[in-house]
């Protein structure tokens, strides 16, 4: 696609405004981003005056030493990813196939089971959370942090296998004939026709995954009470004591924060781009 | 688990070549294997655990001296050993809430706010009464006890207790010339002198509902000025005369030199960085204040409620032992930090100067303390009141009774609001709480 | 057999059902449930039976098992103000979020020089812990310090600071735009793995028929995406009716209730009030209310798609 673009000829007009609206959409949106780093590097008594000046006056980075040499950062950071991670893994295994057999297949009970799926994300966490906590109890399975990536695993795959069978739907019927007739079987046609065909979905539905465990709190919250296992939305809440939020240090710990999920992101956005569909029909 | 987290045993049987690459991996599973395991005692065996649950451990400028107990405790006996477990204050109440619906508190000896204490004792019922400890140290636990009784037996007793004072900064005040005030109006006047926006507020007050439980913990006191009660028995007294002159001297000094809808977290750092003249407080804002800025302590100074009774209410955040098979040890870890001695040690580290019992009369050292911090003056002089003084009946669903207040009374702070009107309303949604306690 | 009905009625639509089902029976009858049972054990375990036993605590009243909570709650005026409040909310972040997420994910479908960066930038709203955001939000419109109300003064006419947080509708819209603006890379991400699944031969053709951009946008975009349209507006829908952080943070469902909608009115209830049972009882109707919704939104979906 992009060399159908860009190879034509000079930038006209409509890609000048184009890039403009990207360049003002893109400022719009993320000026509270630009806020929170800003307000997080310089001195507090800059932020808290009116009008606050849109750039910093001096920059000092006493919130982010505050927050690195109090607390166990990088730990935090570790042990978050190693969640996450899991329920990417945990969220892929489960979910490729049942998007599949919801997309492609045709069997008794499917708009039931995708129905079900959905009801599982209405109930107000509040009221299961407790539930939850008796139910680890009894395995057994509070302060482990692999029971919490199951956790996050089953409440964020219902989610990931609707998104994933909308792309799985989008996979052209006639590939997967054609190799069905070629004599691959089923399994055959999912890992080596049909996944290479969703590259977009299964990237989008790990970044689902991995965003919605890095910042899951409740849950967390309740299943791990042990400080030398405590995830970053753990952690991060350590800093809102009784009396005292200190504004800028939560700044500063949201900017850190974020870092690795949208490193994560960029890594695996390229595989966004579109997979090997209209070469596929056209061979 | 066990298995998967030994790296070492796994990556004994990989040859060099790969061991470079898979170093990394070890240390990040290293870290983990070793926190896993790290965190039980080598001879914790011997020894029956008891689980402190508490927000303290999170609190800059008072876990040092809870940890000191905790260390006394451990070594002062070989029969338990106390382990802190727990949730920082703003998601304490939900956790201990979420604890007791899933079967129960996963803990020996609860720390618990207020409102969360009374709802232990009695809707969860789940509470040791602590009598014979009481009896044992021969103490007598302040006023401020009487809504942790039930049936006459005693559940709780203070770890924490605070009271509300004037706490200002002499500084500004000495630079304009001023004296804390001692009245209704001279209170307004001299906010309003101190006030230069939005470089310097007269007084900080926490107004937005966001920040509610801060918000109802201090409006509350707006009661006393002019000898009011938010209720008696199970009669809401939200529109009497007194409440309403009270609230209108909040709506004064809001208008006066409050910094505005900002939340309670930049009003903070305000009165840190030095911008806030003065605050109707507790003991534990001067913890903070010297905590997030050292350099300001010196500056700090209390005085007495500014009105003629000189009444403020006093918050105690209990210890209590919970129900279970370690009950006694619980009690046995309360006794400890009952002692006069260890008591008196907490309460300076941590500068907490409302003492659980008459402990200045026990405690030389204590004693010494008091009267050498220039900052605790308004908060000895203010005369306590317990909630359950003012609150009648609804002090066991205060929360609840704050809201509708603090809901009704901000629409008495949009330009021409009126507090009556405002209180009316928030008596008719009080008075059908009533029928449903 | 099955070779011949392939390769003759590819394009035939009735009969592709016939087929597709004979091509299961090749496999096995069984081979669906199979890829389904361990998601479906996980979520039953995990899930749904957390679920039900929430939903008991509705019933649970200090007489025994009853439905005490739910009688007081239909006569409770403050409860019909939080279900308005709660469709107020819900509804204008489902259209503001899919209008965003639709407009950005087409502006990153387009190439150009990094898009790369541009997209992972995009996503920082999504990848910052709710409290943090909160708080900057709460900043931003502080009376007395905020940046928003300084842009404000650039209008003609400005010369006060707004109370965002004490004015009903402005406080809407504060808890809403915050919502959608945490919320809307989920949206644009989902949208823009639909869009990179439109078969670029579609395009081609039509640029050969001189369709313009709307026409191609209507008549070939939008098809291809109305399945995954459709169902990121259910689940804004869901999702949005469980908002409790930031609402909770930036205005504490005030003033007064403007923004108490369904989570935070739960929360309150269960952990300010301690009437958990009460707090059950709520969480079961905005069950409701999500069920109905998404089977509406079914039902709709199926009538619309009939006649093609």
């Amino acid at each position: 696609m992009s060399a159908l673009r860009t190879g034509s000829r000079l930038p006209s007009l409509a890609d000048a405004l184009r890039g403009a609206t990207i360049l003002v959409v893109s400022a719009i949106i993320f000026f509270p981003v630009y806020w929170m780093i800003v307000s997080s590097i310089r001195p507090s008594a800059e932020s808290l005056s009116f009008p606050p000046p849109l750039l910093p006056g001096s920059i000092e980075f006493s919130s982010y030493f505050q927050l690195f040499t109090e607390k166990p950062i990088a730990r935090w950071l570790l042990l978050s990813t190693l969640v996450a991670s899991l329920t990417v893994i945990g969220t892929l295994i489960l979910v490729i196939p049942a998007a599949y057999a919801l997309s492609r297949l045709y069997w008794r009970g499917r708009t039931a089971f995708g129905l079900l799926l959905l009801f599982t994300q209405m109930m107000p966490a509040a009221v299961v959370v407790a539930p939850v906590l008796a139910l680890y109890r009894n395995l057994g399975w509070t302060d482990n942090l692999w029971a919490l990536a199951l956790l996050h695993t089953a409440f964020v795959v219902p989610l990931c296998a609707w998104v994933l069978k909308a792309s799985f739907d989008a996979v052209p019927k006639e590939i997967v004939e054609a190799a069905l007739i070629d004599g691959c079987d089923r399994w055959k046609v999912l890992w080596l026709v049909v996944l290479p065909l969703t590259r977009p979905g299964l990237v989008a539905v790990s970044v689902i995954a991995f965003f919605a465990s890095w910042n899951e709190y409740l849950f967390a919250s309740t299943l791990i009470t042990r400080n030398d296992l405590y995830t970053a939305s753990l952690g991060l809440a350590t800093l809102m004591t009784q009396l005292d939020t200190p504004l800028f240090v939560l700044m500063a710990a949201g900017v850190t924060f974020s870092i690795l999920p949208v490193l994560f992101y960029m890594a695996i956005q390229r595989h966004l781009l579109r997979g090997l569909t209209a070469g596929a029909v056209k061979g | 688990m066990t298995k998967l987290y030994r790296p070492s045993s796994t990556l004994s049987g990989i040859r060099p070549t790969r061991r470079q690459l898979l170093a990394g991996a070890a240390v990040m599973g290293g870290a983990i294997a070793t926190t896993s395991f790290a965190s039980r005692p080598a001879r914790a065996a011997e020894r029956t655990k008891l689980k402190l649950m508490s927000w303290e451990q999170f609190q800059p400028g008072e876990k040092e001296g809870w940890n000191a107990v905790i260390e006394k405790f451990n070594q002062s006996q070989d029969k338990y050993l106390v382990e802190w477990t727990g949730w920082p204050a703003s998601q304490y109440v939900s956790n201990v809430v979420i604890q007791a619906q899933a079967g129960g508190i996963d803990a020996d000896i609860l720390m618990a706010m207020p409102d969360l204490s009374a709802q232990v004792i009695r809707k969860f019922q789940l509470a040791e009464p602590l009598d014979d400890v009481v009896k044992a140290l021969g103490i007598t636990p302040s006023g401020g006890h009487e809504f942790l009784r039930k049936d006459g037996k005693l559940y709780g007793l203070s770890a924490i207790d605070v009271n509300f004072a004037l706490v200002y900064n002499k500084a500004l005040f000495e630079k304009a010339g001023l004296k804390p005030a001692a009245t209704p109006e001279d209170w307004i006047d001299s906010t309003a002198k101190l006030t230069k926006r939005p470089d310097q507020f007269g007084i900080a007050l926490t107004n937005v509902i966001a920040d509610s439980g801060e918000w109802w913990f201090q409006l509350q006191n707006f009661c006393l000025p002019f000898d009011g009660k938010w209720a008696e028995g199970k009669t809401p007294l939200a529109n009497s005369p007194e409440v309403v002159k009270g609230l209108e001297l909040w709506r004064s000094l809001y208008e006066a030199g409050v910094p505005q809808g900002t939340a309670q977290s930049a009003i903070m750092k305000l009165a840190a960085d030095g911008r806030v003249a003065q605050a109707f407080g507790v003991n534990p804002t001067v913890v903070v204040l010297r905590a997030t800025n050292p350099n300001i302590y010196p500056d700090l100074r209390s005085a007495a409620p500014p009105w003629a009774s000189r009444r403020s209410l006093d918050r105690i955040h209990p210890l209590i032992a919970l129900k279970g098979k370690n009950s006694d040890g619980a009690k046995a870890f309360i006794q400890f930090v009952m002692t006069p001695e260890i008591m008196a040690d907490l309460m300076i580290t941590n500068l907490y100067v409302m003492p659980p019992y008459d402990l200045a009369a026990k405690s030389e050292k204590f004693r010494a303390f008091l009267a050498d911090k220039p900052w605790v003056t308004g908060f000895n002089e203010a005369k306590q009141v317990s909630p359950i003084d003012v609150m009648g009946d609804f002090a066991f669903a205060d929360d609840q009774f704050g809201r509708i207040i603090m809901q009704n009374f901000q629409s008495a702070l949009r330009p021409g609001g009126s507090v009556k009107t405002a209180m009316d309303g928030a008596q008719r949604q009080l008075e059908a709480l009533a029928t449903r306690l | 057999m099955a070779m011949a009905s392939v390769l003759t009625q590819t394009t035939d639509r009735p009969s592709r059902t016939r087929r597709a089902r004979r091509a299961g029976v090749v496999g096995s009858r069984a081979f669906p449930y199979l890829l389904i049972l361990p998601m479906l054990a996980l979520e039953a375990a995990l899930v749904v039976y957390p679920i039900l036993r929430g939903a008991l605590f509705s019933l649970d009243t200090p007489a025994g098992l009853g439905l005490d909570n739910y009688r007081t709650m239909l006569v409770d005026p403050d409860f019909w103000r939080m279900i308005v409040h709660t469709l107020v909310f819900t509804l204008s972040v489902v259209v503001v979020i899919l209008a965003i997420g639709l407009s950005l994910s087409l502006l990153m479908n387009w190439s150009f020089r990094g898009r790369g960066v541009v997209r992972s930038l995009l996503t920082v709203p999504w990848a910052i812990p709710e409290v943090p955001v909160a708080i900057t939000f709460v900043l931003m419109l502080d009376p007395s310090f905020g940046v928003f109300n300084a842009f404000l003064r650039f209008f003609p006419g400005v010369t006060e600071n707004p109370q965002w947080l004490l004015d009903p509708t402005l406080a809407m819209l504060v808890v809403i735009g915050a919502t959608v603006w945490k919320g809307f890379p989920f949206y644009s991400l989902v949208l823009l793995s639909a869009l990179q699944n439109v078969p670029t031969e579609l395009y081609e053709a039509a640029k050969i028929d001189r369709a313009g951009r709307l026409a191609q946008f209507r008549y070939i975009t939008l098809p291809s995406i109305r399945g995954t349209v459709a169902l990121l507006a259910v689940l804004a829908f869901i999702y949005s009716t469980q908002q409790f952080t930031l609402i909770w943070l930036i205005t504490g469902g005030g003033p007064v209730d403007a923004t108490t909608t369904l989570a935070p009115a739960i929360y309150m209830q269960a952990f300010r009030f301690y009437n958990f049972s009460y707090a059950g009882a709520i969480a079961v109707v905005g069950f409701g209310i999500s069920a109905v919704a998404t089977l509406c939104f079914v039902l709709l979906q199926r009538r619309m798609e009939t006649p093609e």
